[in-house]
C-alpha cells in the first residue's frame, strides 16, 4: 500500500471501502452514545449522591434515559448499511467468522433485544419508584448487554482477520483470542464512546435549556467534561498500546504512507476536543466550544475508523477480492441508491422541520 | 473456485428449520408494522374527518404497541435474519446481497425514514397538529410498505428469477414473474395482521366503555375487506411459479401440502369470521377471540412461509444455486475432483471413526446433505433409507435428482459417494466400533456408471420456468 487509503485500490473497491466506512463512521457515532450513555446511566443509579437530587435524576441522566431508547433503534438501523458493506467487502471473511463463532455470535441478537426492553423500563416513569436493588440490577444489565455486544464484535472481527487459524478453530471450537489484544481494542471502543456520548449529549444539554449557563447544565456540562477528558485519554493509551502489541503486521511504514493524513486527523481531533472540553470545565456551556468538541471528535472519529480499517486490511489478501467487487460493481442499481439517498435524505429533514414548525405554532 | 464455509450442526434440528423459525416471526412483525402504518393514517384521517371520536386516543394506543414490538423485536429479528442465514447459508445470502445489494441499500435509506418519522410521531404527535401528525403517519406508511416492495422482489427472485437468468438485469430480477402476486398478497396479509392486532389492542383500552371499543373494532374491520382477494392472487401467484414446484406445493409434497392446507384453513377462518361475522353481522370481539384470529394468522404465515421456502427445493435460488450451496455449473467438476477438495475443515466432534472412509463420508455428508438432513434427527438419513438395500442406496443417491427431482444431483466422486453410503449404514447400525472399508473396484465402476446415467443437470427442468 504506497498511497493514502482509498486511493491505492481499484476503483469498485475503493468505492465499497469507503461506504463501509462512512456507514460504519455514523454507526459508530450511535453505538458510543447507547454505550457511554448506558454507563453513565449505571454510574449515575447506583451513585446517587448526596444532593436533594438524585444523579439519575438530574438533567444529564433525565435526557439519556429518555433518548437512549429510540438512539439505541437509531443505531440498529444505522448499523444495516456497514452489515450490508462488509459483506461486499469482505463476504468470505466476515461469513467464517460469523460460522465459527457460532451460537456465540447470534447470542448478541437476544442480548440486544433484553436490553432494548431494559431501556424502556429504564425510562419509564415508575423506574424511580423501585428499590434500589432493582434498579441498580437493571442499568448494570443493560451496561453488561452492550459491553457483551462489543466484545462479541471484537471476537468477531478478531477472527475475521486470522484466516491461517480457522480451521483449528473450526475443529477444536475453541477461539483462542489474545486477551491483551481484545482488552485494548475494548478499552479504546469504551473511550471512544465517552467522547461520542460527551459530544451528543452536550448538544442535547444545550438545546434542553433557554439558558446553557443555568446551575445544573454548568454542573453537568463539568460532569461530561471529565467524562469525555477520562474517555479519550484512556482510548489514545489503549490505542497506542493496541499498534505496539499487535502483531498483524500493521507496520509503521504502511501506517506512514497508507493511513497518515488518518492518523494526524485523529491525533488532531482529540488534542482539539481536549482542548475544547478543558475550557468547557472552566468556563461552563459554551455551544462555540460545543461546536469545536463536535469537530474534533468527527475529525477523531475519521481518522480512527480509517486507521481499524488499515489495521484489517494489513492482515487480509485485499487483492484476492479485487475481483469479487468488481463483479459486484457491474451489478445495476446503483442509481437508484443514489436517488433515494438524496430523497430520503430530504424527507427525514422535511420531517424534523414539520415537527419544528409544528410545535412552535402550538 | 468455490467457498467451502464451515458447517455447523443443528442437530436433532434441521438448519432449515432454524432458519424458517426465525424467518417466520420476523416476516409476521415485519408485516404487522406495514399494515400497521396505514391502519394509522386510516385512523388518523377518522379523527380528523371526526367520524370516530375515539379514534385519536387509538392512534396513540396502537403506536406504543408498534413501537415496542415492532420497532424492536422487528427490526433486532430483521438482523438476525440475516445473521442466521449466514450461519445456515452463507452462500445464498452472499449471493442475493451481491445481486441485490445496491437495492439493499436503498431499503436501508427507507428504513432510515421508518425509524425517523415514526419517533418524532411517537415523541411529539400530541404537541402537533392533525395535519403534521398525518403526514409523519403518511411518511412511515410509505416507507414501511417501500420496504416491503423492495424485500418482497429480492425474495420472489429467489424461486422465480424470471428473465434474469439471461440478462443479469437487476431490473429483470427484481420484477421477476411472481413479483406483483406475491407483493399484492403480503400487503394484504399486512393489513390483516395489522387490523387483527388493533382488534386486540382495542379490548386493552379500559378506559373506553364498549360501545366505543366497538366502533373502533369496525373501523379495523374495514382493512380486513381485502381479504376476499387473496384467492384471486393466491392462484396468480401458482400460475407463475414453476411447474415443478407448484407440483410439489398442490400434492406432490405431503409437507408441503399439509402446510399450505394450514395456512388456507387459517386464512379462510379468519376471513370469514371478518366477513360474516365483523363485517355483516357487526358483531363485538373480544381480547380472547382476537388473540386467537391473530394467533390463527400467524399460524397461516408460518404455513405460507413455509411453503415458499420449501418450493424452491433443489435450489436456494433457482438454476444458480443448489440448497446444499453448490452451483449447478459446479456438478461436473465437483464429480471429477470431489466435493472435499476444496473443503479445509476437518471433521469435529468426539465420534471415533473405525476407518477414515467412514470420517470422508461424514465429511461428504456435512458438505452436501447436511443444510436439509440430519443423520438421525429431523429429516434423518438413517430413517428415510432405512428400507434401501446397499446397492439400491448407491444406485439411488447416484441418480438422486431422478430418484426425487427436489434433490440436486450428487457432486462428489464415486468414492466418495461409496464412503457416504458407508456413513449411512454405519451410523444407522448404532456406529460400531469396527467397521470394513469398502473400497470394490467393481462397486465404485457401477457407482461411476450411474452417475454419468444421471447426469449432471437437475432434476427440474429449466423449461417450466415462465
Amino acid at each position: 500500500m504506497d498511497s493514502t487509503f482509498p486511493v491505492g485500490f481499484p476503483m469498485p473497491t475503493a468505492l465499497y471501502l469507503v461506504l463501509y466506512v462512512a456507514t460504519f463512521i455514523i454507526h459508530q457515532a450511535l453505538v458510543g452514545y447507547v454505550v457511554a450513555g448506558s454507563l453513565y446511566v449505571a454510574w449515575a443509579t447506583i451513585a446517587p449522591g448526596r444532593g436533594d437530587t438524585p444523579r439519575a435524576e438530574q438533567p444529564l441522566a433525565s435526557a439519556l434515559r429518555d433518548w437512549l431508547p429510540f438512539v439505541l433503534s437509531a443505531t440498529i438501523t444505522a448499523g444495516v448499511a456497514p452489515l450490508l458493506f462488509i459483506q461486499i467487502v469482505y463476504p468470505r471473511h466476515f461469513y467464517t467468522a460469523n460460522l465459527l463463532l457460532s451460537w456465540r455470535w447470534m447470542i448478541v441478537i437476544p442480548v440486544l433485544i433484553t436490553a432494548f426492553y431494559l431501556l424502556y423500563l429504564i425510562k419509564g416513569a415508575t423506574f424511580s419508584k423501585w428499590s434500589y436493588q432493582v434498579r441498580a440490577a437493571v442499568v448494570l444489565a443493560v451496561a453488561a448487554c452492550f459491553l457483551f455486544v462489543g466484545f462479541c464484535w471484537t471476537a468477531n472481527h478478531l477472527v475475521a482477520n486470522n484466516e491461517s487459524a480457522w480451521p483449528e478453530v473450526y475443529a477444536s471450537g475453541n477461539v483462542s483470542l489474545s486477551a491483551t489484544l481484545v482488552a485494548l481494542r475494548m478499552l479504546v471502543w469504551v473511550g471512544g464512546a465517552c467522547a461520542s456520548m460527551a459530544v451528543i449529549a452536550g448538544w442535547q444539554l444545550a438545546a434542553q435549556s433557554g439558558s446553557p449557563s443555568s446551575q445544573p447544565i454548568a454542573v453537568e456540562i463539568r460532569r461530561l467534561a471529565r467524562f469525555s477528558l477520562g474517555g479519550l485519554a484512556l482510548a489514545s493509551a489503549a490505542a497506542t498500546a493496541y499498534l505496539l502489541q499487535s502483531d498483524q503486521a500493521v507496520s509503521l511504514s504502511t501506517l506512514r504512507v497508507f493511513a497518515l493524513p488518518y492518523v494526524v486527523a485523529a491525533v488532531i481531533g482529540v488534542l482539539v476536543q481536549a482542548a475544547a472540553w478543558a475550557m468547557q470545565w472552566r468556563l461552563g456551556m459554551n455551544r462555540r466550544l460545543l461546536a469545536m468538541a463536535s469537530f474534533g471528535y468527527i475529525l477523531a472519529l475519521v481518522g480512527a475508523s480509517v486507521l481499524r480499517e488499515t489495521v484489517r486490511l494489513a492482515s487480509v489478501d485485499i487483492a484476492e477480492l479485487y475481483q469479487r467487487n468488481a463483479d459486484a460493481a457491474a451489478v445495476g442499481g446503483f442509481s437508484v441508491f443514489l436517488v433515494f439517498v438524496v430523497l430520503n435524505v430530504a424527507v427525514i429533514t422535511g420531517c424534523i422541520w414539520i415537527v419544528q414548525k409544528g410545535i412552535r405554532k402550538l | 473456485m468455490p467457498e467451502v464455509y464451515p458447517v455447523n450442526d443443528f442437530s436433532p434440528l434441521m438448519p432449515g428449520l432454524v432458519m424458517g423459525g426465525v424467518a417466520i416471526v420476523h416476516v409476521f412483525l415485519a408485516q404487522f408494522a406495514v399494515g400497521g402504518g396505514m391502519l394509522l393514517c386510516y385512523f388518523q384521517w377518522l379523527a380528523m374527518q371526526g367520524r370516530n371520536p375515539f379514534a385519536r386516543q387509538f392512534v396513540d394506543g396502537y403506536f406504543k404497541v408498534l413501537v415496542l414490538i415492532s420497532f424492536v423485536l422487528g427490526a433486532l429479528t430483521g438482523v438476525g435474519i440475516w445473521f442466521t442465514a449466514i450461519q445456515i447459508s452463507p452462500a445464498t445470502i452472499g449471493a442475493m446481497v451481491h445481486n441485490f445489494h445496491w437495492l439493499w441499500a436503498t431499503e436501508w435509506t427507507f428504513f432510515c425514514v421508518e425509524i425517523a418519522s415514526g419517533y418524532l410521531f411517537y415523541r411529539y404527535h400530541r404537541r402537533l397538529g392533525d395535519r403534521a401528525s398525518m403526514t409523519l403517519l403518511t411518511v412511515y406508511a410509505i416507507a414501511s410498505w417501500v420496504s416491503l416492495f423492495i424485500i418482497n422482489g429480492i425474495l420472489s427472485w429467489q424461486l422465480t428469477p424470471g428473465r434474469w437468468l439471461e440478462t443479469k438485469s437487476v431490473a429483470d430480477g427484481f420484477f421477476n414473474p411472481s413479483f406483483w402476486p406475491s407483493l399484492l398478497f403480503r400487503t394484504i396479509v399486512s393489513l390483516t395482521l395489522a387490523a387483527l392486532a388493533a382488534c386486540v389492542v382495542v379490548n386493552t383500552m379500559s378506559e373506553l366503555n364498549r360501545q366505543a371499543r366497538w366502533s373502533l373494532i369496525q373501523r379495523a374491520a374495514h382493512l380486513l375487506l381485502p381479504m376476499v382477494a387473496m384467492p384471486v392472487l393466491g392462484i396468480w401467484y401458482l400460475a407463475e411459479i414453476p411447474a415443478d414446484s407448484r407440483g410439489w406445493i398442490l400434492g406432490g409434497s405431503p409437507a408441503m401440502m399439509l402446510f399450505l392446507s394450514i395456512s388456507i384453513a387459517a386464512s379462510l377462518a379468519i376471513g370469514a369470521y371478518a366477513l360474516i361475522g365483523l363485517v355483516l353481522r357487526k358483531l363485538y370481539i373480544n381480547g380472547a377471540t382476537a388473540t386467537l384470529l391473530l394467533l390463527l394468522a400467524f399460524g397461516a404465515t408460518a404455513g405460507g412461509e413455509f411453503v415458499r421456502e420449501g418450493a424452491r427445493k433443489p435450489f436456494s435460488i433457482r438454476h444458480v444455486l443448489y440448497s446444499n450451496s453448490i452451483r449447478p455449473d459446479e456438478v461436473a467438476r465437483l464429480r471429477k475432483v470431489g466435493c472435499l477438495a476444496d473443503d479445509p475443515y476437518p471433521w469435529r466432534g468426539d465420534t471415533e471413526f473405525p476407518n477414515e472412509q467412514l470420517e470422508q463420508g461424514a465429511r461428504v455428508y456435512r458438505r452436501l446433505c447436511s443444510i436439509c438432513h440430519t443423520v438421525d434427527g429431523v429429516n434423518g438419513l438413517a430413517e428415510l433409507t432405512a428400507t434401501w438395500e446397499l446397492d439400491q442406496m448407491r444406485m439411488n443417491i447416484a441418480k438422486l435428482q431422478h430418484t426425487k427431482a427436489f434433490m440436486p444431483p450428487f457432486a462428489g466422486t464415486p468414492q466418495e459417494l461409496e464412503s457416504l453410503v458407508q456413513f449411512i449404514q454405519w451410523s444407522s447400525a448404532g456406529g460400531e466400533t469396527h467397521w470394513e472399508t469398502s473400497n470394490n473396484p467393481k462397486t465404485l465402476a457401477r457407482i461411476q456408471k450411474w452417475l454419468e446415467e444421471a447426469g449432471t443437470q437437475p432434476g427440474v427442468s429449466k423449461r417450466n420456468h415462465r
